[in-house]
């Protein structure tokens, strides 16, 4: 797990930084809401999302997480999937918790 | 009185040998040019800068004319007559106009029909305050804007965009068979008085040059963002779409240098469906096609998936120039946006 001090957050996007966590949030309801109905197609579009996103705003976590969410979720791997969305869930508290620190 | 008929006679045949292959040949030939250099692309263009002074209550406008050999023509126009203005401004105002001559008005002339007349106008009305007229006649079809700013190019922008829309509309009226008049609306010149002052440099520090516009595709709102910032601070202008709110249209009507098309765009949308969409919009427009075969904009794929895996449909319109593999972190997304601009400044 990244400390506060390794997020390498660049100034520019640090007014962003808020509205990209509330975001990653909606994912995570909304990924539990997915896995409830076995669906992996709308399971792997977010997790592709945030493969693409994370370590764009210095969140290495979040990528590493939606790429290995993406891989669990081609695989329709419900246990691993159901286990990356917790660790995905307990990664966003945590860069919250640590940003507002 | 026999022989007398007979010579008038002859000389009447003779005379119409003579002018029948004058009149079949000669005559059309002379006349040829003539109605060429009335209906053929026949562009006057005058510039003329107006002096600062007080011209409230008084229609009579006093200029300084920059184009000296243009004015000649014009000398008669009494309601126009010489004086002086800032020769520095003067300088700078004729350098935006030349890069407008050079380049901007280009695009709007190859789109106009080819038997059109054209005349331009850049007037300094005050300081800092220029207005810009636009008349273009030809068979069938005028167009007409009148519009203002704080430099010369400034106002050339918006009566772009006004003429760019008319002769959209003239497309429609042609395929009705309808003539078409676009009318320049006049009464936008009640607000010159309260344009404000520039906000920007003036003429004199500013320097004319192309602000690269960029258009982002991007359903993340976030990245977005980020993407957005990146191009801002390289002096870009920028526009933000979503992919799901009719980005094709812009793609086809505006003039955008790059655009950064993220590929997967949520509900199923792909990259590939929006510049297939653009492309069939341009190819209902033959000044569309004329203008993206003449100047494509440059695409820039940004997607995680790997560059084999995101192709573009051909096409004659659109470029794709790079891929962008994401994640990228900020500072090397701002290294390839520094690079794609500076590789790629006119």
């Amino acid at each position: 797990m990244q400390t506060n001090a390794s997020y390498n957050i660049p100034e520019e996007l640090k007014d962003i930084i808020p509205a990209y966590l509330e975001r990653r949030k909606e994912d995570t309801v909304q990924l539990n809401d997915l896995m409830a109905k076995n669906d992996f197609e709308g399971i792997m579009r977010i997790a592709h999302k945030l493969k693409g996103n994370g370590a764009s705003f210095g969140f290495d976590q979040i990528t590493e997480l939606g790429d290995k969410m993406n891989q669990a979720a081609k695989s329709e791997n419900s246990e691993e999937v159901r286990k990356l969305i917790k660790d995905f869930e307990s990664e966003v508290q945590q860069i919250r918790f640590n940003l507002d620190a | 009185m026999e022989r007398m008929t007979s010579i008038i006679f002859f000389l009447a045949a003779a005379g119409a040998v003579i002018l029948f292959p004058l009149l079949l040949f000669v005559v059309p030939f002379l006349l040829v040019p003539v109605l060429i250099h009335r209906f053929i692309v026949f562009h006057k263009i005058k510039y003329r800068a107006l002096e600062d002074g007080d011209r409230e209550g008084s229609d009579v406008v006093t200029a300084q004319v920059i184009d000296l050999e243009s004015w000649k023509k014009y000398k008669e126009d009494q309601s126009f007559p010489m004086s002086s203005v800032d020769p520095a401004v003067a300088a700078m105002a004729r350098a935006q106009i030349n890069e407008i001559n050079a380049r901007e008005l280009q695009e709007i002339t190859d789109l106009l029909p080819s038997t059109s007349a054209t005349t331009q106008y850049f007037t300094e009305v005050d300081v800092d305050k220029w207005v810009y007229s636009f008349h273009s006649y030809g068979l069938n079809a005028e167009f007409n804007a009148v519009t203002y700013g704080h430099d010369p190019a400034e106002a050339f922008a918006m009566a772009k965009a006004i003429i760019m829309q008319q002769i959209r509309e003239w497309h429609v009226a042609r395929e009705k068979g309808e003539p078409y008049v676009g009318q320049a609306n006049e009464d936008l010149l009640k607000d010159i008085r309260a344009l404000g002052k520039s906000t920007k440099p003036s003429l004199f520090s500013r320097p004319s040059k192309h602000v690269p516009s960029v258009l982002i595709v991007e359903d993340d709102p976030e990245v977005a963002a980020a993407t957005e910032a990146v191009f801002k601070q390289l002096g870009c202008e920028t526009t933000i779409s979503n992919g799901h709110d009719g980005v094709p249209y812009k793609m086809s009507f505006q003039n955008y240098d790059f655009i950064v098309l993220d590929w997967m765009l949520g509900d199923d949308l792909v990259g590939n469906q929006l510049v297939e969409k653009s492309v069939k919009i341009i190819d209902l427009f033959n000044d569309l096609k004329a203008r993206f075969e003449h100047n494509r904009p440059k695409v820039i794929t940004y997607s995680v998936l790997d560059r084999p895996q995101v192709q573009l449909p051909t096409n004659n319109y659109f470029y794709h120039l790079d891929h962008w593999r994401k994640p990228t972190r900020y500072s090397d997304l701002a290294v390839k946006a520094s690079e794609l601009i500076s590789a790629n400044a006119n």
